[in-house]
This record gives structure tokens, C-alpha cells and sequence, in this order.
């Protein structure tokens, strides 16, 4: 009997111990006391930083989604301080509760705060544990992210979370790039991969606002802002890159008509090798795609040719919006936001350690050239008989 | 006392379990790359060197069971005393080691910002309650948890598996073959559990040996697979973070489930209380040589506190953190364990007990 | 090793000598009876003669039929006209003249004080050092019910009763065999409880009887009142929060365990049997499986089981995820969780532990009050833990909703509540001063302890760990019987199973 108790007994008290002890100093946080954080905007202040956050206003009366019209559903706090750690901290004594990052949407870095080192800025969200690495960074173009939290949306809503969906649609329908934490992160510590990320701008709309997504930002490897990429320029990034999702294409066909595609998926193929002293990389794009609408009703689908003609249209189109972000990247930026240089040396690492360090000058001097393989997958309901 | 003997797949179970949690709190250390692909190479080198290193710890039983009145008088001889003396001191390092990595594993991504030195000290106390169960509870939790653990983080890799981008991998043998091979041996020294098999063999049944290659096996395809994942969602943003494991999934998402790494390392866990309630019964086991009068369950308590004393100590103070990850402690801890001691014990049989013996019969 | 009784009612063994051997003065014995209970009104000693011999009558009102007493033996005895044999009146008069089968001679007069006082009725003849105990016994007793616990869809609709006899034919009636054997022990110092041990020769382990059979007979206690009082000895874990000894009030039920070879153990005066040993698995398995479809069986198994952990870990969860795991919500729900928990007055941690100290509460008084009173306690229970609390920002409705799922999840395996009702509270303080992690630790301890549960050699966690192909077709997941085979469950296949690694 006595073997048996000694045990228990020791368990019992440590269990004890465990919950008084850390019971003086409050373990946990209340949920009452969160301050939960749904988008950060980030720009400069004299010697420091001025962050503006977007919270969520949890001391509605009555219950949520009830009889709280006269609150507003998020509240948004500013605060300044010598890093974007020591200003975000100042937080809690504006609103007394504890900053909660986990459920943080985006960063929206200001112009300014762009010009300062993106990798101090993003440090505090790499090392702190609440915040995931895969919340999504964007820029508020020529302008403040300060603005960009406080516009002024037609409903109350949440400005975060609209930015958000906004950021991962574009995304997803290949037209911005996605930078997340843990992408920027990846682009600084790589040698040869610049940071671009997609850029924001709030447009006047009488008296209400709304949110455009820009083109993005293009960063220079001492991590500052560099320049801007027009949206239809940004729109080729998705296939150089191999990140295409979804998306739709327009093409023009001969006779002046558009037809229009969904892209289902698409895969981008690279093969690098040195024509004389110069880089060409050989990209063959396959996308499959799903024709939505055809201009105009001239067209029989017996007509010979007419499926050649349409695929061809949209490879074309494809070509197009890739040579345009390509002649833009090279010529007047030369940073390589399309990480040819990473797939260079998973191909052939000796070449690439030979080029690496004038990485600015051979990116901006290799040839591309590109082919496409368009699968047309399905013709929406309609058939071409009925064309006339 | 009659002993009721574990079988061999279920002890297994319990050492892989010890052996997983080294890589779910995997600690980046300037020496290591872990981004680099050849993170998913060093697992293998891990096979050989385990299969290798614990063939003197399997010796030594070929050794004792060829005479059967050595079986017996085993514990009287002080040589073994001595051997038993510091197998105990290893892995009472071990345990602290463990201790202090998971505290500090606990403070930086568990609960940020709490004191955890009394959260870490209840563990201690409860593992060395625990080990007081006997390795057949161990090892048949061992079991459960096994299917827990591997179910768990198996589900948390596939939903990893969207994340993963094929850039991040790096090309292989970028620092040089040699690099890599000693990389590879810092790797494996983790597995300084083998050298406890020793002191717990005549409890298992069935075929140990193979089950032993079975378990290298398995632990090194484990980590093969958790590192790349590590490696292909992370890339070099794993270079910067403390435990890239851990970061990895965070990045986990299923549907509505977001951020399920409370979940998940809290699944962990149980890595990590077997690891250390198995180390505890170690100690008593071979403290229990030692000093035969002393019961297990005071050796137990005693180093239990002595411990928690030691990780009181540590846990307030990052830099005395170091040494865990310090390379020559690292190797210390894995050779003198697993190769030094088996090999000692095994040259002592072999020679000097022959001649005893014959000088007895002259 | 005394030799094996299995005729129901001899007792022979009776501890203590008072009264020593029937007298020859059949008078006399019937005075020692009446003074032995000092006048006890319900002890009836009534002379009569039987063909001019002195016969005395002795029984205990109450607990035998008067009707039978007075046509079986009275009757026949003193109205009895013609002449005993000489030297051979004992035997006349029970082959002769008593009219009922149960009847035994007895020379010591202990033992019949011992069976006066299980109704039946002693009978004393002039010159003889011998009575003659004649069954009459009517010991009043409930008719067979359905159980109230243990409730099966599709089982039977019988459950043991309080009278040891009953129970034992309601048993017997399901095995028909031979090889179903019966020991009888007595148990109490005072009490003299009747306790039968049951099980299937051929199945059942030997070392596994033996060793019921050795604990069974340590076990010194006074009164045997419950079930429950032998488990101290069956068990050897006796701070563990569970248990290897299993109990039923269903005789199919009981039936089924001895068939899988186990020992079942009926006790006098309480309609719940025991059965060792019980396996952890066991908890979730109910007979209705085996009349089920093989998939609703282990659909239902499984649901049962994820009820049990939701009951122990939910509210502990709930509450570590709430104090330090807020990331893990997704964030509307959060949202809407701290709006509704920011108008409470308590902290989490205690918040969960005043409604779960409320509803055991309730729960208890609606068990222990007055069935009559009854429905006011669940109104008012529903009242007060219900709207009223959440309303006055006492509590907040996301936790009202996890202890109304904990509730209603603990009920599913009722074996289980006790344990549930203590760990969930145990893992609630620990979740609310360690969060998640501490609850795991808890886990891992208490699954280490029951992983070390192996009492008569047979680990509570098997077929699981150890693992066992064989048995683990009827665990968690149940094939379809012809797959089984004859042995639906058989234990000693985790014995073999030992045996032959050792």
C-alpha cells in the first residue's frame, strides 16, 4: 500500500504546485485582453517607425453580428517608436490589451518605409511567435500605408480582410505576385532573387473609397524599394515564373474578334544553357485552358484550322504579357524577381557560381525565348453549329 | 520480482519515439545547414552509423550469455559497477540535455514570455514517476503513441505538401563531400539512446536485432521525410529560424484549421516524456548496480531533484543554454555511450575475464 | 485445496463452533435456537408429535413460505397415523413423509442455525443427534426488470435481481452446458454473503481462476453489501482511476463474458455481477454490437469512443486554447468567442470549474432526491445553468455549449463516468495553468498508467498495445461474425499470446 501512495502523492502536489505557482503570475492571457490585430500598416516617423494597426473591436455591447450598429466592428490604433518592435509595443498602452499577431492579414509597408531596409522591417514578424510566416506583405503605392487602413471602405467592414482576399484572388488568378514573410525572407537571403511585392493604391470614389491593387513594387538587393511594375506588366510574372494558377487570357483572333480563356492550370518548363558567353533560358509554358466567349458569331467549328487558330491566339497573348514584364525587368530594373538565377544553379550550380556575383548585369542580358503549349479542355455550353 | 519482458517492437516503439523528438526540436546550429537538400541525405548516413554503432552494445550480451554463472555474479563485479556508474552519469546529462532543449523549445515558440522553469520541473517529476511504471508501460504507451504522433505530424506534412516549392531545394554537395559527411556525423550523434539498449536488452524479447536495423531504418526515413518538408516549404528562411520544424508548420493549413502547431507540438510532447521517463529508468537501472541497497524509486526522486536543481539553473539564462548544442558535449555524449562503454565492457570480457577464470582453475 | 461444491446450498464450512451437534432432546435444540436469537420474534420453534414422537419445527418468519411449511412438513408429519420404523425414523420421515425436494440432514447444529437463517425450516426428531433441513425458503425479492443501467437496444429485457438464486437461473438458462461451473464461497464475517464464482471450464485460464480464486479468499471484510466491496481485493491498482474489474446488472451480458473465458462473480443481495478481467476496450463495446451490422458496430464503437475523449479532454482544451492557444481559432470565430466571454465576470479556468461543480451538482441531486421532486431540480438546473447564467454574464454561452457536449458525451459509456467526471476537472486546471502542453504531459501520464495496468498477467490497454491482430477484429471495429469465429473475444489469446514470447 505505502509503495503505491508516495507516488501519487508527489504527482498530485507537483500538479498543485504547477497551478498555484504560475497561477500568481497569471497564466494565459484572457481572452478579453487580446488586442486581435488584423492588418499592420508600417511608415516612417522621425528616427523610427509610426505603425498603425487595425484591430478588431471586441467590446462590442451585445452579441456580435446583433444590435451593435452604433459600434464599429474594428478599431485602429497608431503608434510610434525606434523599430517596428518598439512601436508596435507601444500598442498596449494605447488600448491597454495584449497585441495579438496570429490573426494578422497583411503588412502594408509604406512608400517611405519601403526606402529603409525591408529586412529590418520584417524581422520583428520573423522572430515573434504569434505572427505566421506566411502573412502577406504588400506596398501602399506612392503613398502611406497609414492611408490605407484608415480609407474610408462603403460598409464597415474589415479593411484587412478585404486587402487580404483582394491579395490572395490576385494571386490565385496570376496577376500579382504573392510575397509573403517567408518569401521575402527567402529572396533577401538569396543572392541572386530580388524582392517584388504586389502594390496597393486607394482610389476616391466620391465620397467613399476603395482599394485597387497596382501592379507591385520591385526591390533593389540592399532591400529598398526600387520601382514600380504597371499591373499589365506584372501580369507576365506568373508564367516566368511558374506560379500560374488560374486566370484568364483575352486573345485577338484574325479577324479582329476577342475570345476570351480561363486558364485551368499551367506549368512553365525551363532549359538554360550558354550561347555564346550569354544566358538563354528556353521556357515552354503548357497551359490548359477553357474557352469562355467569342466575340462575334462568323465562325463554324468545322471550319479547318479554327481550333488551331484560337490556341494559337492564346499562346500568342501569353507571349505577349511575358515579353512585356521581361522587357520591363531587364531593361529598366535588371533585378531577376523571376529567380532565374535559383534555377540556374539547381541546374547547373558550376555556371552559376561563375556568374552569380555580376548576377544585376547577366539577368539583364540573357536571351528568353518562349513557346507555348495551349490545351483548349472544354468550350463552355455552347456549341460552334449554332454560330452564324 | 519477476520482471514481465517487453517485446521487442514495442521497445522499439518507445526508442523511436526519443529518437523523433530530436528532430521535431531540431535546433539550428551555425555548423549545420538545414536548408540545404543535403539535410535529406544526412538521415541516411544516420542509418549506417546507428546500424554500426550498435553492434558493441549488442556484443556484450553475446559476451555474458556464453557462461551462465557470469549472468548472475554480472552485478557483483566492480568493473561493471564502474561501467553501470557511467552509463548513469551519461544519461543523466541526457536528460538535462533533453530538458533544457525542450525548455527551451517551451519558452520561444510554446508559451512566449511565461516562466516556464516550474512548468519543466513538473515534467521532470512526472517522467521520473512515470519511469517508476517499468519499461513495459513505457514501451506499450510507446506503441500508442507512436500511431498518435505519426498520424499527427503525417497529417500536418500533407497539408504541408501544397506549400512545398521544388526552388527552395538547393543543388547537393555544395560545401563539398567532406562537409557533408562530417554534417552528416553530427547528425546521427543525436541518437544517443542506443547505448541505453544495453542496460535494458535482457527485458526484451523476440528478435532484437532486427527490429534494431527496423528501427534505424524507420527513425531515418522519418527524418528523411520531416526534413523535407522542413526544407521544401521553409527553404533558407529555415537557416533563420531557432526550430525550423516547428516553423514549417505553422505554415500548415486544412480548411478552416489554421496555425494547428499548439496542436501539433503538443502531440510532441509525448516524444519528449518518453524520451526522458525512459532515460529516468535508465539512471535507476544502472544507479541500481551501483548501490543494490538504494530502491529504484529513491534514485529516481533523487536525480529527479537533482535535475530540476540543474535545469532551475539553466533555464533563466540563455547563453547556459549553449551547451546542449555545443559539438564536443554532442559527440561526447553519443561515443562514450555507444561506442566507449560497449567496447570497454566487451574487451574486459574477452580478455581479463578469461584469465581470471583460468587463473582460478590453476 | 477443498473439494469443489457445487450443489447450491451446502454451506458446509462454517467458521465458528457456538451451538456444537444436534442434541438427541429434540426440545432442547429447539430452547438453544430460541435462546440463541434471544426471543427474536420472527424465530419460530413450534413442538408437535408425529406418531407419538416429539418433533420441534424450527424457522424464520418471513423468510420462508408458511403455506408450504404447514402443507409439505406439518401437515404431513402430525397427521400422520401410522407407525415409524423402529431405529429409522429420520429416514421414513424424509423419504416418506416430506414432501419437497430440497432437504439435507445436518448433525451440526451451527450449520442449521446458518440454514434457519436462509429460510429454511428445521426439523428436530425425538432421539436423533440429526435434523433435517427442508427447503421452504420464500425470501421476498423484485421480480426480474429491465435494468436501469447497462440498457441495450435490441438485448434482452431481463437483469439480474437481488436473489442470488434468481440470478444464477437466469444465467443458466443462457448456458446450457456442463462446463459452465459454479463455486460457491461465502463472504463477511457477519454478513455471510453467497458469493458465486462463475466461468467455463475449458476456457477459462487456469492461472487467471487461481488467482481470483486466492484474492477472493484474503479478502476480510465484515458486511458485503454492494458489488463494489470485492474490488478492493480484484483490483491491484487501487489509486488508478480505472478499473480491470468489470460489473453488469444484465445476466446476457455476463452470460457473454464467461463464454470469452472469463470470471464472473454473482453476490447475494445486489443485482450487479462483476467479471474479471475487463479490458479498456471493453468500455466502448456494448452486446448490442454483436446484433448490429458489423458496420453500424463499429461506427457506433467509434463514436462512443471519441465521446469519451471529447468528455475528458474538450472543456480542459477549450480552456488552454482560450488562455494560450488563441491562434488556433480561426479568426471570426475568436472574434465572436471574445465578445461573448468579455462580458463575463470569472476567468476562464474558473468559469469552467463553477459549471461543471454546478452540473455535477445537479446531476447528483437528481439522482439521489426523492423521484418525485425530481423534475424540479432538471428546471431548475436547466434555469440556472441555462439562460439565466449566461444572461447575468456569469458565464459565457461558448463554454455553456462545450460543457452541454461534455455532459451529454460522458454519458454515452456510463462504466466510465466516474473517471471522466474527475479527469476532466483534473485536465481543466491543468489546461488552465499549463495549457496545452500540460494537458498532453497529463495524457501521456495517465495512458502511461493504464498501458501499466496489467493485473492476472493481462495488459487493460490490450488488444491495442500489446498489439494483437487476432483480437483487434473485435475492438474498436468489429468484423462480421463469421470472420470472428466461435471465440468472439477470447482472453486467452492475449494469455497464449504471453505465454509463448516467455
Amino acid at each position: 500500500m505505502k509503495k503505491t501512495v508516495k507516488p501519487i502523492k508527489l504527482l498530485v502536489l507537483c500538479v498543485l504546485m504547477v497551478c498555484l505557482f504560475s497561477s500568481c503570475e497569471k497564466a494565459g492571457t484572457e481572452l478579453s485582453d487580446l488586442m486581435i490585430i488584423q492588418g499592420i500598416g508600417i511608415d516612417t516617423a522621425p528616427g523610427g517607425y509610426r505603425v498603425t494597426v487595425e484591430i478588431l473591436n471586441n467590446e462590442q455591447s451585445g452579441s456580435p453580428g446583433g444590435d451593435s450598429s452604433s459600434d464599429n466592428k474594428t478599431k485602429i490604433y497608431n503608434a510610434e517608436g525606434e523599430s517596428v518592435g518598439a512601436a508596435l509595443m507601444q500598442l498596449t498602452t494605447k488600448s491597454g490589451n495584449k497585441p495579438f499577431y496570429a490573426h494578422n492579414r497583411v503588412i502594408i509597408l509604406g512608400e517611405e518605409a519601403a526606402n529603409r531596409d525591408l529586412a529590418d522591417i520584417i524581422d520583428f514578424f520573423e522572430r515573434n511567435y504569434d505572427s505566421r510566416a506566411s502573412e502577406l506583405l504588400c506596398i501602399a503605392k506612392d503613398g502611406k500605408a497609414e492611408d490605407v487602413i484608415r480609407a474610408k471602405l462603403l460598409n464597415d467592414t474589415v479593411k484587412s480582410k478585404i486587402l487580404e482576399k483582394m491579395l490572395e484572388q490576385s494571386y490565385k488568378e496570376s496577376l500579382v505576385p504573392r510575397m509573403r514573410i517567408i518569401d521575402a525572407v527567402n529572396a533577401i537571403k538569396d543572392e541572386t532573387t530580388y524582392v517584388c511585392m504586389p502594390a496597393v493604391t486607394v482610389h476616391k470614389n466620391g465620397e467613399n473609397e476603395n482599394f485597387v491593387l497596382d501592379g507591385c513594387a520591385v526591390f533593389d538587393k540592399d532591400e529598398t524599394f526600387s520601382m514600380y511594375l504597371s499591373s499589365g506588366d506584372a501580369e507576365g510574372l506568373a508564367f516566368l515564373n511558374d506560379e500560374i494558377k488560374k486566370g484568364f487570357i483575352s486573345a485577338r483572333l484574325q479577324n479582329g474578334q476577342t475570345a476570351t480563356f480561363i486558364i485551368n492550370e499551367g506549368k512553365t518548363h525551363y532549359k538554360i544553357v550558354k550561347e555564346n558567353g550569354v544566358l538563354h533560358y528556353k521556357l515552354t509554358v503548357d497551359v490548359s485552358c477553357d474557352l469562355e466567349e467569342v466575340g462575334g458569331a462568323e465562325y463554324f467549328s468545322t471550319e479547318e484550322g479554327f481550333m488551331e487558330e484560337i490556341k494559337g491566339a492564346a499562346g500568342q497573348a501569353i507571349a505577349k504579357k511575358m515579353e512585356n514584364t521581361l522587357i520591363v525587368l531587364q531593361s529598366e530594373h535588371g533585378g531577376d524577381v523571376i529567380r532565374y538565377g535559383r534555377r540556374l544553379s539547381l541546374k547547373d550550380n558550376k555556371l552559376y557560381k561563375s556568374v552569380k556575383d555580376d548576377w544585376k548585369k547577366v539577368f539583364s542580358e540573357c536571351r528568353t525565348s518562349v513557346d507555348i503549349n495551349v490545351t483548349l479542355r472544354r468550350i463552355g455550353e455552347e456549341t460552334f453549329h449554332n454560330k452564324k | 520480482m519477476t520482471q514481465t519482458r517487453v517485446s521487442a517492437p514495442q521497445f522499439f516503439s518507445l526508442l523511436y519515439l526519443s529518437v523523433l523528438s530530436s528532430i521535431f526540436m531540431y535546433i539550428s546550429s551555425p555548423e549545420i545547414t538545414v536548408s540545404e537538400t543535403d539535410s535529406l541525405l544526412r538521415p541516411l548516413i544516420f542509418i549506417v552509423i546507428s546500424i554500426i554503432a550498435g553492434i558493441p552494445t549488442f556484443l556484450i550480451y553475446k559476451e555474458i550469455n556464453k557462461s551462465e554463472s557470469l549472468k548472475k555474479t554480472l552485478t557483483e563485479i566492480k568493473f561493471f559497477k564502474v561501467i553501470a556508474a557511467f552509463y548513469g552519469a551519461v544519461y543523466f546529462i541526457g536528460i538535462i540535455r533533453t530538458a533544457a532543449r525542450f525548455d527551451l523549445f517551451a519558452s520561444s515558440e510554446l508559451f512566449p514570455g511565461t516562466e516556464m522553469t516550474l512548468f519543466i520541473i513538473a515534467l521532470i517529476v512526472v517522467c521520473a514517476l512515470l519511469s517508476l511504471l517499468g519499461l513495459g508501460a513505457l514501451s506499450r504507451a510507446g506503441v500508442i503513441f507512436v500511431v498518435i504522433v505519426v498520424g499527427a505530424t503525417g497529417f500536418v506534412m500533407l497539408s504541408l505538401l501544397e506549400e512545398v516549392d521544388l526552388l527552395n531545394f538547393t543543388p547537393l554537395f555544395r560545401e563539398g563531400a567532406l562537409n557533408f559527411i562530417w554534417d552528416s556525423v553530427l547528425f546521427a550523434v543525436q541518437a544517443s539512446e542506443i547505448g541505453a539498449i544495453a542496460l535494458v536488452l535482457p527485458e526484451i524479447k523476440g528478435n532484437v536485432t532486427k527490429n534494431y536495423i527496423l528501427w534505424s531504418v524507420f527513425s531515418g526515413l522519418s527524418f528523411i521525410v520531416v526534413l523535407f518538408f522542413v526544407v521544401g516549404t521553409l527553404g533558407v528562411f529555415a537557416d533563420t529560424q531557432l526550430f525550423p520544424t516547428y516553423t514549417a508548420v505553422t505554415l500548415a493549413k486544412f480548411g478552416l484549421l489554421e496555425r494547428m502547431d499548439a496542436l501539433e507540438t503538443a502531440i510532441w510532447i509525448l516524444c519528449v516524456v518518453e524520451k526522458i521517463a525512459f532515460y529516468f529508468l535508465v539512471i535507476s537501472k544502472s544507479f541500481k548496480i551501483v548501490f543494490k541497497k538504494v530502491s529504484k524509486r529513491l534514485i529516481c526522486i533523487v536525480s529527479a531533484v537533482l535535475v530540476s536543481i540543474v535545469l532551475a539553473f539553466i533555464s533563466s539564462n540563455l547563453e547556459r543554454f549553449s551547451f546542449i548544442s555545443y559539438t564536443p558535449v554532442v559527440l561526447a555524449m553519443y561515443i562514450v555511450p555507444v561506442i566507449v562503454l560497449p567496447l570497454a565492457t566487451v574487451i574486459y570480457l574477452k580478455k581479463v575475464k578469461p584469465c581470471e577464470k583460468n587463473s582460478e582453475t590453476d | 485445496m477443498k473439494e469443489e461444491k457445487q450443489m447450491f446450498l451446502s454451506v458446509d464450512d462454517v467458521s465458528e463452533v457456538q451451538f456444537g451437534d444436534v442434541r438427541e432432546n429434540a426440545v432442547e435444540n429447539g430452547r438453544l435456537i430460541k435462546e440463541a436469537f434471544k426471543g427474536s420474534f420472527d424465530i419460530v420453534v413450534k413442538k408437535g408429535y408425529c406418531a407419538g414422537k416429539c418433533v420441534v419445527f424450527a424457522n424464520c418468519d418471513g423468510l420462508c413460505n408458511s403455506q408450504k411449511i404447514a402443507d409439505n412438513a406439518m401437515r404431513p408429519l402430525l397427521s400422520f397415523k401410522g407407525e415409524l420404523p423402529e431405529n429409522d425414523e429420520l429416514n421414513f420421515i424424509c423419504d416418506h413423509l416430506l414432501c419437497g425436494t430440497e432437504q439435507k440432514k445436518e448433525t451440526s447444529l451451527d450449520m442449521a442455525v446458518d440454514m434457519l437463517l436462509r429460510g429454511t425450516l428445521l426439523i428436530f426428531i425425538e432421539g436423533w443427534k440429526t435434523c433435517v433441513i427442508f427447503g421452504v425458503q420464500s425470501i421476498p425479492e423484485r421480480s426480474i426488470a429491465e435494468p436501469d443501467t447497462d440498457v441495450q437496444e435490441f438485448g434482452s429485457r431481463e437483469g439480474f435481481t437481488e436473489n442470488i438464486k434468481t440470478n444464477l437461473t437466469l444465467v443458466r438458462k443462457r448456458l446450457c452446458t456442463a462446463n459452465f461451473t459454479i463455486q460457491m464461497q461465502e463472504i463477511g464475517k457477519e454478513s455471510k454473503t453467497r458469493i458465486l464464482l462463475c466461468y467455463m471450464k475449458g476456457r477459462v485460464d487456469k492461472d487467471l481462476l487461481d488467482e481470483v480464486k486466492a484474492r477472493l479468499q484474503n479478502l476480510q471484510m465484515d458486511t458485503v453489501l454492494g458489488a463494489g466491496y470485492l474490488r478492493k481485493t480484484l483490483d491491484t491498482k487501487r489509486l488508478s482511476f480505472f478499473t480491470m474489474v468489470g460489473q453488469t446488472e444484465r445476466p446476457d451480458t455476463f452470460a457473454a463474458k464467461i463464454c470469452e473465458g472469463r470470471i464472473g462473480i454473482i453476490i447475494d443481495g445486489t443485482p450487479f455481477a462483476l467479471i474479471v478481467p475487463r479490458l479498456f476496450i471493453e468500455n466502448f463495446q456494448t452486446l448490442d454490437d454483436y446484433i448490429n451490422r458489423p458496420y453500424y458496430a463499429t461506427f457506433m464503437r467509434i463514436v462512443r469512443f471519441l465521446a469519451f475523449l471529447i468528455s475528458v479532454f474538450l472543456p480542459g482544451v477549450f480552456v488552454s486554447i482560450g488562455l494560450f492557444h488563441q491562434e488556433m481559432l480561426p479568426d471570426d470565430m475568436l472574434y465572436n468567442i471574445v465578445v461573448m466571454e468579455s462580458n463575463t465576470l470569472f476567468t476562464l479556468t474558473l468559469e469552467a470549474l463553477i459549471i461543471h461543480f454546478v452540473y455535477e451538482t445537479v446531476r447528483e441531486a437528481g439522482l439521489r432526491m426523492p423521484k418525485s421532486i425530481g423534475h424540479a431540480v432538471s428546471i431548475v438546473g436547466a434555469l440556472v445553468i441555462g439562460d439565466a447564467a449566461v444572461t447575468a454574464g456569469l458565464i459565457g454561452a461558448p463554454m455553456l455549449i462545450i460543457v452541454a457536449l461534455t455532459a451529454i458525451c460522458s454519458l454515452v459509456s456510463s462504466d466510465l463516468y466516474q473517471p471522466i467526471a474527475v479527469l476532466r476537472i483534473i485536465f481543466i486546471i491543468v489546461g488552465g495553468a499549463t495549457g496545452l502542453y500540460g494537458i498532453m504531459i497529463g495524457a501521456a501520464a495517465l495512458l502511461v498508467s493504464l498501458a501499466s495496468m496489467t493485473d492476472y498477467n493481462i495488459p487493460f490497454l490490450a488488444p491495442f498495445s500489446p498489439y494483437n491482430k487476432e483480437l483487434l477484429r473485435d475492438s474498436l471495429v468489429r468484423i462480421s461474425m463469421e470472420k470472428l469465429g466461435k471465440n468472439i473475444f477470447d482472453i486467452n489469446v492475449i494469455k497464449l499470446r504471453k505465454k509463448k514470447h516467455q
